[in-house]
């Protein structure tokens, strides 16, 4: 076999069988994909730094530094009391600790063999290579479901998609950069178990399903959607023993796994969400039943038994679901939950989940930014899912058709999105170049012997196929060019340094957020509080090492309300509640000096809505801050309470002697482009303690009570 | 229905036709085409069952505390229910004596 002399050429290429050109051909197309994935990630890291990026994945990064330091069972029992003061936050049972454990392993499996890479490097550059994981799942998962060729172009298509890049880019250390790999590998697991049947398969899923809890409080998707699954398969009659086996095995073991994750703790046999479940679980075991019993009998008789049977059942099920929602037992769905279904429901009622940026619903150019193509070509492989009906691909249908209902409803779900659209473009494309390529005519010289088994449906196969060819090629080409740019421009800032074109074409760059921090961490008491709004809680904890009020975990929004109503009061309603809390510090946002639009007074009004809608707020009213025709003004039109209020002094403080732009007045503020109404006041119960370089974080220190009263 | 109701009515005329000749019959049917080693895994069932029945039945009188007992208890019962289920599954597709059981059994391909 190895006779020829010429070694390592094309000839050893073509030498080979077509089985073996097959294996190096995919095994090349994956790993090229598994680079590609990393490396487009990297475009912060190459023009910044390594640096942790926004707000939340600062606390993921602490409790990361902590399980390293102190151990998990530290970590696991740890109350934090520099948080939320004076109530202090459980954090061991109230977080998902899947992100920090697969970090903890990395970084100590790393230093075993004395590869000593810092753990903040590890924390940025874990979410690129968990995608090159999604790659290789997304791949594994496509070719249980249709074929090798679409399980290449879906593995191509999710490297790249921008959807799922921008919250794995790297740095951007949230759960979602490894929940999508586990809820893939869950999800390609629950389809070999339902094709195989087999308790091998179905354990290995219910461990997969355990990593996936662990990892992200989106689990609640999984466990709704398998059963919705088993349910369609017993609806069109597809249900079989395999579906029992996988699903029965799949319900019990990782019932018992989710309920070890502490935060999870009872709500599997608790909670609304999960009763689906549950109610499934319970319809297989009677199905099987009775397809059991239906082979021992005759139709009649077994008619008569069946309908006693479901009477009986059906009544004693409905008595007992409605005992258990009206005696409470059985909560009803959670808050954050039921806004996905309702939409309207969050922001008549709960402001705080209302007013997160990623909870609004989707708009259509969103969609096409972070999916082009992909919209286009899923129609196209829910058509060839339709196609060939199975098992598995009615799995994949269900899965596209409620990712789309739910990304529809917030943004933040086209995360969710993102794989199910690139598997289905990969079935729609692989399909379609199938169809077409089977109708090439290779052979260019003989053209007057026409082929045996040629049908005449249409005229000029060949062209028309090599025309089919190179449209799809040409989507594909396009694809990655606006995926590339959109990762490059839009997916790629870190949040916490911000640059700029300076007039002369150099950059500027706002290292603001940072300086602040580190100030505060060198120049004020090791127990010192601050009191900023829930935004930059976690960044304060994580970088400047202080005690903070409130942070994003939002969760108690009394506490919050409290923040609030302080920022919107005057100084001395505000000073009440501050000495109330113990606060020391005092830390604002602004960006009239530099345009920075996501400031604290953009973000005011929300302050406002939150801060009034607690029993002690009930004096803030939303409709005091505005104009009297209605508008939010911060010149001399806008309203006498905003103009006087603590946030507005602490932002425009000595700002009304500082010039802006060019040809403007004094104090012009450059996101709102408007002149300030309330110039050259003075501060009664603060100090001004730092402000930074280009004014982006303001601090200030709460002067104590004076040394002989009033 | 009318058709059926015909039949139904023809039935009911003769007397063994209600809910417990249906089950007397099934019982029998049950005992003469079953093996000896499926039954064992039907009596392992039954009191495995009968387990879980009698641990719901405290926590339903006695009161939740501790709930992770109660879990812990009562889903291994469900879970080796569910195992041995699976077990027997296996058992009868292999012995083809009575291979109606996997009437809705459908090939992976499918």
């Amino acid at each position: 076999m190895k006779s020829s002399s010429a070694g390592w050429g094309p000839q050893w290429l073509l030498k080979m069988s077509p089985d073996k050109q097959d294996t190096l051909l995919k095994m090349l197309v994956l790993s090229i994909a598994a680079i590609l994935s990393f490396s487009t990630r990297l475009f912060s890291v190459l023009r910044f730094e390594s640096v942790i990026h926004e707000f939340d994945p600062y606390f993921n990064y602490r409790t990361t530094r902590y399980l390293t330091e102190e151990g998990f069972y530290s970590f696991h029992n740890w109350f934090d009391d520099r948080a939320w003061y004076p109530l202090g936050r459980i954090i061991g049972g109230t977080i998902y600790p899947g992100l920090m454990v697969t970090s903890a392993v990395f970084y100590h499996a790393l230093w075993f063999f004395n590869i000593t890479i810092d753990i903040r490097n590890v924390c940025v550059f874990l979410a690129p290579m968990f995608s090159s994981f999604t790659t290789l799942v997304t791949y594994w998962f496509t070719k249980e479901l249709k074929d090798a060729g679409a399980g290449l172009v879906a593995a191509a298509m999710i490297a790249i998609v921008p959807g799922y890049i921008s919250r794995s880019v790297a740095g951007s250390y949230d759960n979602e950069g490894i929940a999508i790999f586990c809820m893939l590998l869950t999800y390609a697991l629950w389809i070999k178990s339902v094709k195989t049947g087999s308790l091998f398969w179905s354990c290995l899923c219910a461990l997969a399903y355990f990593y996936m809890v662990s990892s992200w409080g989106g689990y609640v998707f999984l466990i709704n959607l398998i059963p919705l699954h088993v349910l369609a398969l017993m609806l069109t009659g597809r249900f079989s023993h395999r579906i029992y086996v996988a699903y029965s095995a799949v319900y019990c073991i990782g019932t018992i796994l989710s309920m070890q994750i502490s935060f999870v703790g009872f709500q599997p046999v608790q909670s609304s969400e999960h009763m689906a479940a549950l109610g499934v679980f319970g319809l297989c075991q009677m199905h099987a039943f009775i397809d059991y019993v239906r082979s021992k009998l005759s139709v009649e008789q077994f008619n008569i038994l069946f309908r006693s049977i479901v009477l009986m059942g059906a009544v004693v099920s409905l008595s007992v679901a409605a005992i258990g929602t009206a005696t409470g037992k059985i909560s009803p769905w959670t808050g954050r939950f039921y806004s996905l279904l309702d939409p309207s429901y969050a922001k008549n009622n709960i402001p705080i989940i209302a007013s997160v940026s990623e909870h609004q619903p989707t708009t259509w150019s969103s969609f096409y930014f972070d999916l082009q193509m992909l919209t286009i070509m899923f129609p196209a492989g829910l058509y060839f899912c339709f196609n060939r009906l199975t098992d598995a691909n009615i799995f994949i249908i269900m899965y596209g058709v409620t990712s789309i209902y739910f990304a529809g409803v917030m943004v933040r779900l086209m995360l969710v999105l993102a794989p199910v659209m690139c598997i289905l473009s990969g079935i729609g494309v692989s399909s379609t170049l199938n169809t077409y390529m089977k109708n090439l005519d290779v052979s260019r010289k003989d053209k007057k012997t026409s082929k045996k088994n040629v049908d005449h449906t249409y005229p000029f196969k060949n062209e028309v196929a090599t025309g089919v060819v190179f449209l799809v090629t040409a989507f594909l080409i396009t694809y990655t060019f606006h995926c590339t740019w959109v990762t490059s421009e839009a997916y790629s800032s870190p949040s916490i340094v911000l640059s700029a074109r300076a007039g002369d074409g150099g950059r500027i760059i706002f290292d603001d957020f940072r300086e602040a921090y580190y100030w505060l961490r060198h120049n004020t008491p090791e127990d010192a509080k601050v009191m900023s709004w829930w935004d930059y809680g976690y960044q304060i904890t994580a970088m400047a090492n202080r005690t903070i009020l409130v942070d994003n975990n939002t969760w108690n929004n009394t506490h919050i309300s409290r923040v609030g109503q302080a920022m919107a009061s005057t100084e001395d309603k505000a000073y009440e509640i501050m000495r109330e809390l113990d606060v020391n510090y005092v830390l604002v946002i602004f960006g009239g000096l530099t345009g920075y639009s996501s400031d604290d007074i953009n973000k005011f009004l929300w302050m406002v809505r939150i801060g009034g809608s607690t029993d002690r707020g009930a004096h803030i009213k939303e409709a005091d801050y505005y104009t009297p025709q209605g508008e939010f003004r911060i010149d001399k039109e806008g309203s006498p309470t905003l103009l006087n209020c603590l946030m507005y002094k602490m932002c425009y403080y000595r700002f009304g002697e500082v010039y802006t732009e060019g040809g403007k007045p004094t104090g012009y503020d450059r996101v709102r482009n408007a002149e300030i109404g309330n110039k050259n006041f003075d501060l009664d119960v603060l100090e001004e303690a730092y402000t930074t370089e280009h004014w982006l974080v303001r601090i200030y220190k709460v002067k104590d009570l004076d040394n002989r009263g009033a | 229905m009318s058709k059926r109701g015909d039949t139904s009515a023809a039935l009911k005329s003769a007397p063994s036709e209600n809910l417990v000749s249906v089950l007397k019959k099934f019982y029998d049917e049950y005992m003469t085409s079953t093996s000896k080693r499926l039954k064992i895994v039907d009596a392992y069932l039954v009191y495995i069952l009968f387990t879980g029945v009698i641990q719901f039945v405290y926590c339903a009188l006695v009161g939740t505390f501790p709930f992770n007992s109660f879990l812990s208890g009562f889903i291994s019962t469900v879970g080796s229910f569910v195992l041995a289920v699976c077990l027997r599954l296996q058992l009868s597709s292999i012995s083809s004596d009575r291979v109606v059981w996997c009437f809705h059994y459908r090939p992976r391909s499918c």
